[in-house]
């Protein structure tokens, strides 16, 4: 895909457009192609090139624009939010951030200030932009912690990534083209819609923040569809309370990464006269199926023409309408496999299959009902947990004699993360907290409750479903 | 790639109340779209159309479309003709689904849409289509194209080969919101790509066969803010506003196509309109190439897609430099490479990957391009070749001047010489226009001018000027 073509197209047929706009900031077409051929230039200056591997970690307008330039110089690129930790199965070569990181060398590290934006002001335009290399170079990584909570990444070619913008995602399928995306920048969602809107001329909406700022956004511009995870939303719905602002623009909600709650609903549905949406898919295939949310209706979600999706016992049979079991799915063009993770591979991707870890069943019509995980991990809002690694930060915690983390519903319906422990005469609450800010990033215990005894069933399974109603009694609880 | 009946379905169970389509009035759910196409496929099938099967359908695109879907759910190759057209010998359908009986086709083959079979259509089971995979390369549409020589050509698609250009983006898509209303033919082969490209993205094809006052209306309704349609259709609309005092504000894009429009006309929008104005550039054969904003004067020229490679040659097919008006040629993925059962014109039209279009022009160093008119209406004065075009618009410049045409007119000899067809106003001077001219053009001289009612154009609104020609050189 000519990347650099398209900034320049739309930078010559519609300049004054815009392109970007985020919470702080807008940016036209002709911005963005100065921008972008700016900021490559001084990147190449520092010797960044087709050979380098890039992680940036920035606001999601900077984001886009650095990503960009990578693209067009040619690099390999992928973001994770900022200040995140790097693991070990993907070290880049450069580091793009707003600040230091721990686990990556000063010397290899740009930081983005005003310094940085200093430089690219005073820079030329790149002259030629190479591109990337073949049609098979690994352009673009992307970081999943889907089906284990374990960090994996996914490589998408140079010729994928024009692949990727054929196809809509859940986002686009209903309302205008004018959409607003709350998730993350570095997600498969977020830079899909970022590409296809580039591709089309139109403009990327986003926002990083979930005060004031937003419901400005949202009055501002000819906003009609808002995408994000119930959590996400819900903290929207937060910001539209606080401000005391009406949305009578926005037509649709559409929630995907997990299945909100029935509160969560009915909080949307007091703020907002806005049909309802949940989408269900993976950042390894993408889109997968949709429903609108009806009152009193239980619907399942309807799959895309696109997917093969099948219900499946333990030994890969397929299972009748109605019968709950493994979900298993698959597309014509998909990845098969994880990057240097064999293991999760051949756990995942099996039989031209991607197993995305969810069971459920089909209904009479062929429509997808989610029932649960096949393992314990724990889904917020996209983000997927396992519950062992929570605990394993607690176990190793002096004083913390025993452990359970498990998912709970606040009050107003989000799927938060807890933690139970049993502490003995030696145990610091306040080390436990720090514990975790430090080793947990992007992550956020909701609560800590103490207890005397992790209840456990005969298994010595700890009952992580029930738990919140085993400690806190029934109803939605409020930290 | 996925078969229609399976996008269909999958629409109308995920919105089944949204507006699939909206032809003037008539407004189709996705729900109704949905399972009226699969009862259009079961009646078609019962009155024996079969996989295979060329049908020509002659219909208003509220009518059109559900059994474009039908037929293509069963298998067989459609193509859309004007009620008033007659067939020729490159496509000759086995079918033809039609308002009324047409005196050139047999009856016995033709399904007349009437009371009787609507009837039929609304008490029909669903068709029931094969199991897939479906075969996609099989053809499913004919697309006429016509040239100015007035002569009809096919391009023949297969879902395969079609599919590539509905998920490219093009004209319209890069404007506004991306809802737009279409003003034309929907036998065009764009306004059918634009139809399955909104029901590929499940988004609203809006369309109007009309010019008239309710356009404005369904912009307000709709809340659409890009208006498609030829230099003509684009033109009646704006008289249209002027009659009932509608303004199309800062908020709204006119996007011409088909041909580029007049500097009149763009003056006559801008006069009265604060909307941008857009030429978009393409064709049949490829789909869109390039496209420029014309919104204020002095455009520096077309801005070509990345997507494809324009080139500007001489008579030997050699690549002229920057500013050499030549031949153009271009290039895109997936774009035609034949006219259906025509070998000449293919070879014509048709080398090395590239389509010969017939403008010429040239391009800039900023890679601009600049169409100055069409290579086989170039009039060759005794080797003074004319560009009619560039006549066209000194001619429309003279007081008086409503719209014009240069076409070549043979004397007795049979040697061209160069004529004007007007349509002028009260304010126009014979003799004034003529001395204007000669000081402003010595290249040739204008040997006749005829007065007429207007200038004959083609549906995409090019100047059929063979039949003016034709015309007056009886007279």
């Amino acid at each position: 895909m000519d990347i650099s073509g398209i900034l320049n197209f739309f930078a010559s047929l519609k300049p004054d457009a815009l392109a970007l706009v985020d919470d702080s900031s807008e940016i036209t077409f002709s911005q963005l192609d100065t921008n972008v051929r700016r900021i490559a230039q001084l990147l190449q200056i520092n010797e960044i090139d087709t050979s380098s591997l890039v992680c940036t970690m920035l606001p999601s307008t900077l984001d886009w624009q650095v990503t960009l330039a990578l693209h067009i110089l040619g690099a390999s690129s992928f973001s994770k939010p900022v200040g995140s930790r790097l693991d070990e199965a993907l070290r880049p070569d450069w580091l793009i951030s707003t600040q230091l990181n721990p686990d990556f060398p000063e010397d290899r590290t740009f930081i983005v200030d005003s310094n940085f934006e200093k430089a690219v002001n005073q820079t030329d335009k790149l002259k030629s932009a190479p591109g990337f290399a073949s049609p098979d170079f690994p352009a673009r990584y992307f970081f999943t912690s889907g089906t284990s909570g374990a960090a994996k990444y996914l490589v998408v070619t140079a010729e994928n990534l024009l692949a990727k913008i054929k196809h809509q995602g859940s986002s686009e399928l209903v309302g205008d083209r004018d959409g607003l995306n709350l998730w993350q920048f570095g997600s498969t969602q977020s830079y899909r819609v970022a590409l296809r809107s580039l591709n089309e001329g139109r403009t990327f909406y986003t926002s990083g923040y979930y005060d004031y700022r937003l419901p400005k956004i949202l009055n501002k511009y000819p906003i009609r569809t808002i995408s994000g995870s119930p959590i996400q939303i819900g903290s929207m719905i937060d910001s539209l309370i606080q401000t005391g602002t009406k949305v009578p623009r926005v037509r649709n909600v559409i929630m995907g990464g997990s299945a909100p709650t029935q509160l969560q609903i009915n909080r949307i549905r007091q703020h907002m006269d806005a049909r309802i949406y949940n989408s269900y898919g993976s950042t390894e295939l993408g889109f997968v199926s949709m429903h609108e949310i009806v009152e009193g209706k239980t619907l399942g979600g309807i799959i895309s023409p696109e997917v093969k999706l099948e219900i499946v016992d333990e030994k890969n049979s397929v299972l009748p309408k109605g019968e709950v079991g493994i979900i298993r799915y698959a597309k014509a063009k998909m990845p098969r496999s994880y990057f240097n993770s064999e293991a999760a591979t051949n756990e995942y991707f099996q039989d031209d299959f991607f197993y995305p870890g969810d069971l459920g069943f089909l209904d009479q019509l062929g429509h997808l009902h989610i029932s649960g995980r096949t393992n314990e991990v724990m889904n917020l809002g996209g983000v997927k947990i396992s519950p062992e690694k929570i605990e394993n930060i607690a176990l190793g915690t002096p004083g913390v004699l025993d452990a359970a983390a498990f998912p709970m519903i606040d009050n107003k319906g989000v799927i938060r993360l807890a933690l139970a422990y049993v502490k003995d005469s030696v145990f610091i609450k306040e080390d436990l907290q720090a514990r975790y800010q430090k080793e947990l990033t992007g992550i956020n215990i909701s609560k800590f409750v103490e207890v005397e005894e992790i209840p456990r069933n005969e298994n010595g399974k700890i009952p992580r479903a029930n738990l919140a109603e085993i400690i806190f009694g029934s109803g939605p609880r409020n930290d | 790639m996925i078969s229609v009946h399976k996008r269909l379905e999958f629409w109308a169970g995920l919105k089944p109340n949204e507006l699939a389509f909206v032809d003037g009035k008539k407004e189709i759910t996705f729900a109704e779209l949905h399972i009226h196409t699969l009862q259009v496929a079961t009646i078609l099938n019962e009155l024996g159309i079969r996989r295979g099967d060329l049908v020509c359908t002659m219909l208003p695109a509220y009518l059109d479309w559900p059994i474009v879907l039908a037929l293509q759910i069963l298998g067989a190759t459609s193509f859309a003709k004007p009620t008033t057209a007659n067939f020729d010998s490159y496509a000759e359908p086995r079918w033809l689904i039609a308002s009324k009986e047409h005196s050139q086709f047999s009856t016995q083959n033709t399904i007349v849409l009437n009371e009787k079979v609507a009837e039929k259509v609304n008490d029909a089971k669903l068709f029931v289509p094969e199991v897939e995979p479906h075969n996609f390369t099989q053809p499913i549409r004919l697309s006429s194209t016509s040239g100015t020589t007035g002569e009809s050509k096919y391009l023949r698609y297969s879902a395969a080969e079609m599919h590539p250009r509905l998920v490219t983006p093009s004209g319209v898509n890069f404007l506004g919101n991306g809802k737009f209303l279409n003003l034309m033919l929907f036998g065009a082969a764009q306004s059918y790509n634009w139809a399955h490209r909104c029901l590929l993205e499940g988004k609203t094809f809006f369309m109007s066969a009309s010019t008239n006052e309710s356009n404005f209306e369904y912009l307000q309704k709709y809340g659409i803010e890009t208006v498609y349609g030829s230099p003509q259709q684009i033109s009646a609309l704006l008289e249209t506003a002027d009659k009932f005092s509608h303004s199309l504000d800062e908020k709204y894009n006119l996007v011409i196509g088909g041909s580029a429009p007049s500097g009149k006309l763009l003056s006559k929008i801008r006069e009265k309109h604060k909307c941008a104005i857009y030429n978009s550039h393409g064709s049949a054969e490829t789909g869109f190439i390039s496209m420029c904003d014309l919104t204020v004067e002095n455009s520096p020229g077309l801005i070509i897609h990345p997507n494809s490679v324009v080139q500007i040659l001489d008579e030997n097919d050699v690549e002229f430099g920057f500013d050499r008006v030549g031949y153009i040629r271009y290039k895109i993925p997936h774009a035609s490479n034949s006219y259906l059962n025509n070998p000449e014109e293919t070879k014509k039209s048709f080398k090395d990957g590239y389509f010969y279009s017939g403008d010429m022009g040239y391009k800039t160093k900023d890679g601009r391009l600049h169409i100055t008119g069409r290579s086989n209406e170039v009039i060759n004065f005794g080797g003074v070749k004319i560009n009619p075009e560039q006549v066209d618009g000194l001619v429309l410049a003279e007081t008086g001047v409503q719209d014009a045409a240069s076409f070549a007119l043979d004397d007795e000899s049979g040697i061209p010489k160069l004529a004007v067809a007007l349509v002028v106003d009260h304010e126009f001077d014979e003799t004034a226009f003529l001395s204007s001219l000669k000081a402003k053009f010595t290249r040739a001289v204008i040997a006749e001018i005829f007065k007429v009612n207007s200038i004959p154009r083609n549906p995409n609104g090019k100047i059929l000027r063979r039949e003016l020609s034709k015309k007056f050189s009886s007279k």
